[in-house]
């Protein structure tokens, strides 16, 4: 009657060879050159005893939470507007939105300086919260898509659109404090951003510039240790963010009926309105003005000739990592068991949450062995540095789409005769589907524009986003704009594709 | 979904196998930004025959990122040649034993000024740069230039004046040579006054002559490489070759080592001797940048003056290079 | 209870944990083959967790299962996993796969159940105008009337010559009148294939009329196990009382 199914012990192997690729990729190296720390214990001490040290976490804290203060409420109602009301070309929306999350937080901060000047604690907001609240409002977004039609009704009749709004953006939680972990993980480890903010006037200074200059010191230990609060509290935003987000109700089943999308009514006007200021200033704006500083069509042209070769290469690896990420997150999460599942999250966490520099030392000192001469000095270093920093950003929205998922889908499968393997290839993953392409485009995005990553790889300097920093520091504005231009078209084309194809609003039900 | 991964594994396998390699490559890891390096490694491979294959800073790490990952593959180094914009990091990391004497020297070495020379012969110096004073010509009239670093700290320019935060590059440098050259309380002096001044402190000298030149800045100290580009813009500034009348004005070369261990030691050996060479200063003095020629008779456009011309400050490298670190730990906690 | 039935199923001192929580203490039963045995029992009794253990979806802390003389399951220990038991399963949202099409559902399912290529197509057209669910072949299940999934799913759960069929509340969404001739359909094809039926249900219509024996569970405990008309003379909890009542 039943033939005996060979795929379980497959589907064992596969968990275990990702397991294995991903600890190797992201957290191995980390803990390589965390453990200077342990080899130096005074130095670490006297790193974390430093008030100097606190008086900077204070400042990243502060600022991490101003910007979360700013972004959070603008990208909850940003993406219940977009999710769930019938407000006019969301797809376009939500695009200009993505799109600001394609450029590194330091060209956001020159395209409003050489507009208007800004400097100081506000323009750091602005710049920080720009480019954070987009990450809250795509991610919400896809929570929202999760509404059904029940809830919506017993919202609606408990308290008219009031209740809908205030009850669905509770809904909406989950997805945007994953977001917001995010973004603070990413205000938290960067330097760039407040020392150019604060190129006129009084300085500030931040945490990641004590870790900075404890590698400029050359005292790894007490880089580690310096970058343990600010790794900490990332890991826990993060933590928290998880567990939200996992605990979620599932949508993905044959007879979901999702919410009806409500009319905006004389709302309409106010709302489009809110959306231009947002979308204007995380996208519009910076690319107007880089475009203004490019010159002429001709100059970025002429940037995209020259910088063929490292088009070619960032997009190639760039794909190569997300593609290595989403697969190794879409098999730990759809085959791991539950408890294992739990501690790969972390162990995502644990790359994004490093210092930059922290991960450079590890990767050199994992990779540059002399068997290894061929991935350290070649494109795989770079390809696998990136997938193994991202792999939380990929994983997310895949977790999110698994959390949506009707368990029973599954088991229906295995009592049909599938083993765990064939129920994967099958189910899951036809359904996670929508949820891989986001987190692969996600990924590939924040590959595209890793500069972190590469500070120490030599493989790296031929990235795009590489050149395009050397072009800040030097100075060279007109260059600098012109390349960012490319920069954008080529980060925005995977936009496109989803945008015209699923949409980043999750609403397959 | 399938297609996808399939083309992604595609490039993912032509970009990592299109990496070159073999004896007839040196491998460069230099903290100079591209373009300008490739001005001369371009005629060095024309007339070599041999490619250089560059790994250049992007200064969003401030030459860290070289110096850490040179020692960082000490047990298995990658790099032949290590040319350095300044000279501070060369000497730290011929003090960890990265960097390897050149027996016999280079060709034509003896023509370097020894100040810009290692006296153990690890290391070169070639195509120096100024620390200037670059200032707003419509701001400052010329009557009532700056004419000393003293003047960053001078309240008449309270809150006028600029100056890179000195944690990291040249400006790091500069100021450990003041700490070497001053008495000890000229230089707690000088320090307690850029606070008290409310001198501005931007992330790089290229950012701090641009603010210049923009006018949100008077003037401040920068290098003179970082003058010329913002004078070529066209934007109002002059520079000033400060303390001419005292201490003299510091000049930082760029210093050039092999590194210990390296795969082609012939190869880095032939490109050293090219950076060293007159041909070498030449192309880098009528570059863009304007980098000053070291050693005699190279020739040069009209603007870019050299040592001689300008009365310069004298300063012991090997020891500004023992001395870095802590002043870094220092600056960094004098101006959090 | 019955001595220990070679032919059928066989339930030992089952014990099963969820988190924290014992939801079923010592179990033991045995059904013989083609019995349609009903279990009823009051919300959070243990009974859908009962028919998960023995699908072998959720590991027992303790116990045996043996199927026909093997063991499925002993201890901790998960001898067969589930896609190797034979199993169909009707749960009360029916899972049914929303990607695919009501004869992808077949096909993919007789896939699994090992049939041939050349056999698939063939079997599937034949299951699906059983059911009269031919018409409907190319639909999803979001396109289909309650009554027309429910009949998708059991076409599922009975493909490729299912020998034991676990009913876990299968047809409460529907009304009353659908429900009943649905349950008797079920336990009709289910008759006529000789297969085993464990059927959880609240409702005791369902006991009454095609229950072989019914199995009440209380609080994770068997409180009794027997014919409609025992429990009925002979009520062994206030609860198996309350339920046949009002009944003759």
């Amino acid at each position: 009657m039943t033939r005996r199914a060979p795929g379980n012990g497959a589907a064992e192997g596969l968990t275990l060879a990702a397991a294995l690729v991903a600890f190797l990729i992201g957290p191995l190296p980390v803990l390589v050159a965390a453990g200077d720390a342990l080899l130096a214990p005074g130095e670490a001490w006297n790193a974390l005893a430093d008030p100097l040290l606190w008086r900077r976490t204070l400042s990243s804290a502060a600022i991490t939470a101003a910007v979360l203060a700013l972004a959070l409420p603008a990208g909850l109602l940003a993406a219940w507007v977009l999710a769930r009301t019938d407000v006019p070309w969301p797809r376009a929306w939500t695009a200009l939105l993505a799109l600001s999350l394609f450029l590194p937080p330091l060209v956001h901060a020159i395209s409003w300086v050489s507009a208007w000047r800004l400097s100081g604690f506000g323009a750091i907001l602005l710049v920080h919260g720009v480019v954070a609240t987009p990450f809250v409002a795509l991610l919400a977004m896809r929570s929202l898509a999760s509404v059904s039609r029940a809830q919506h009704d017993t919202l609606r009749l408990l308290g008219g659109t009031r209740a809908v709004l205030l009850g669905e953006l509770r809904h909406a939680w989950p997805g945007a404090s994953a977001g917001a972990a995010l973004a603070a993980a990413f205000v938290l480890s960067d330097f760039t951003t407040a020392d150019f903010l604060t190129s006129v006037g009084p300085k500030i200074t931040v945490a990641a510039d004590s870790i900075y200059a404890h590698h400029l010191g050359l005292r790894s230990g007490a880089a580690a240790a310096a970058g343990l609060p600010a790794a900490l509290a990332v890991l826990a935003g993060l933590a928290l963010a998880a567990r939200d987000l996992l605990r979620r109700g599932s949508s993905i089943r044959a007879r979901f009926e999702p919410a009806p999308r409500l009319e905006l009514g004389r709302a309409r006007m106010p709302v489009l309105l809110g959306l231009a200021l947002l979308a204007g200033a995380a996208s519009v704006a910076p690319f107007a003005s880089l475009a203004l500083s490019a010159g002429s069509p001709a100059a970025v042209v002429r940037a995209a000739l020259k910088n063929l070769d490292s088009i070619t290469f960032t997009f190639a690896t760039a794909a190569a990592s997300a593609t290595l990420g989403v697969a190794l997150a879409t098999i730990l999460l759809a085959l791991a068991p539950r408890l294992s599942r739990a501690a790969l999250f972390v162990l995502a966490c644990v790359p994004l949450a490093a210092s930059p520099l922290t991960s450079g030392i590890g990767l050199i000192r994992v990779w540059n062995q002399p068997e290894l001469a061929w991935a350290y000095t070649g494109a795989t270093v770079v390809i696998c540095a990136t997938a193994g920093r991202y792999l939380l950003i990929g994983a997310l929205p895949v977790a999110d789409g698994m959390a949506r998922i009707d368990a029973g889908l599954v088991d229906a499968a295995r009592l049909a005769g599938a083993a765990r393997l064939a129920a994967f290839g099958s189910i899951l993953e036809p359904l996670l589907r929508p949820a891989i392409l986001v987190g692969w485009c996600l990924a590939f995005a924040f590959a595209l524009r890793e500069t972190d990553a590469f500070v120490m790889l030599r493989a790296g300097q031929s990235a795009l986003a590489s050149r395009l920093y050397a072009n800040v520091v030097f100075a060279r504005e007109d260059e600098l704009a012109a390349l960012a231009l490319v920069f954008a078209l080529v980060c925005a084309t995977p936009l496109l594709v989803l945008s015209a194809t699923h949409g980043l609003r999750g609403s397959r039900a | 979904m399938k297609k996808l991964a399939l083309i992604t594994l595609a490039l993912c396998l032509a970009v990592s196998c299109s990496k070159p390699g073999g004896s007839g490559e040196v491998v460069l890891y230099t903290s100079l930004n591209e373009p300008t390096a490739r001005a001369v490694l371009d005629v060095f491979e024309r007339e070599s025959g041999l490619r250089v294959r560059l790994t250049a800073d992007t200064e969003r790490d401030k030459t860290v990122g070289l110096v850490r990952t040179l020692l960082e593959e000490q047990t298995h180094p990658r790099a032949d040649v290590f040319w350095n914009s300044e000279a501070a990091n060369t000497v730290r990391l011929q003090r960890a034993g990265v960097l390897e004497k050149l027996d016999p020297p280079p060709a034509g070495w003896e023509a370097i000024p020894t100040q810009f020379r290692d006296p153990d012969g690890v290391w070169f110096g070639f195509a120096a740069r100024a620390r200037v004073l670059i200032v707003n010509t419509d701001l400052v009239p010329a009557s009532d230039r700056p004419r000393s670093i003293w003047d960053l700290v001078d309240p008449r320019w309270k809150g006028q004046a600029g100056i890179v935060r000195p944690v990291t590059g040249t400006t790091l440098t500069h100021l450990t040579a003041l700490h070497e050259t001053l008495p000890p309380a000229e230089y707690e002096r000088f320090l307690a006054g850029i606070r008290a001044n409310e001198c501005h402190l931007p992330p790089g000298n290229g950012r701090l002559a641009k603010l210049v030149g923009e006018g949100q800045i008077h003037f401040g100290l920068t290098d003179s490489s970082d003058y010329r580009l913002v004078k070529a813009e066209g934007l109002p500034v002059d520079a000033i070759y400060p303390d001419q009348d005292g201490l003299g004005t510091l000049v930082i070369p760029n210093t050039v080592a092999r590194v210990r261990g390296g795969p082609n030691p012939e190869g880095a050996r032939k490109l050293i001797e090219f950076l060293l060479s007159e041909r070498a200063e030449e192309i880098l003095a009528f570059h863009q940048r304007g980098h000053i020629p070291l050693k005699p008779g190279v020739k040069r456009p009209p603007e870019v003056a050299v040592p001689g011309e300008f009365r310069t400050m004298k300063v012991d490298f090997l020891r500004i290079g023992a001395e870095v670190e802590a002043r870094m730990r220092e600056l960094d906690a004098r101006f959090p | 209870m019955s001595a220990p039935s070679p032919a059928g199923l066989a339930v030992r001192e089952l014990g099963v944990r969820l988190g924290s929580r014992q939801v079923l203490s010592a179990v033991s039963f045995d059904v013989n083959p083609g019995e349609h045995v009903v279990i009823m029992g009051p919300s959070g009794a243990g009974k859908s967790t009962l028919l998960r253990a023995i699908a072998g979806l959720i590991a027992p802390v303790a116990g045996s299962i043996q199927w026909e003389g093997a063991s499925w399951s002993s201890g901790h220990d998960l001898r067969v996993p589930p896609e190797r038991r034979g199993i169909g399963m009707i749960a009360q949202d029916l899972a049914l796969w929303p990607h695919l099409t009501v004869r992808e559902h077949a096909l993919t399912t007789l896939r699994w159940r090992g049939f041939a290529l050349d056999e698939r197509a063939a079997e599937a057209e034949r299951l699906l105008a059983w059911v009269g669910l031919a018409g409907l072949a190319e639909s999803r299940p979001s396109q289909l009337s309650g009554g027309e999934a429910q009949r998708l799913a059991l076409v599922r759960a009975m493909a490729g010559g299912t020998r034991l069929l676990l009913l876990d509340e299968p047809f409460t969404a529907l009304d009353l009148p659908l429900r009943r001739a649905l349950g008797r359909e079920s336990a009709a094809i289910a008759r006529e294939r000789g297969a085993t039926v464990l059927h959880v249900t609240h409702d005791p219509a369902d006991a009454e009329r095609l229950a072989s024996r019914v199995l009440v569970l209380e609080a994770g405990h068997l409180v009794q196990f027997g014919t409609v008309g025992a429990l009925r003379a002979r009520p062994a909890t206030e609860f198996t009382q309350a339920l046949f009542a009002g009944s003759s």
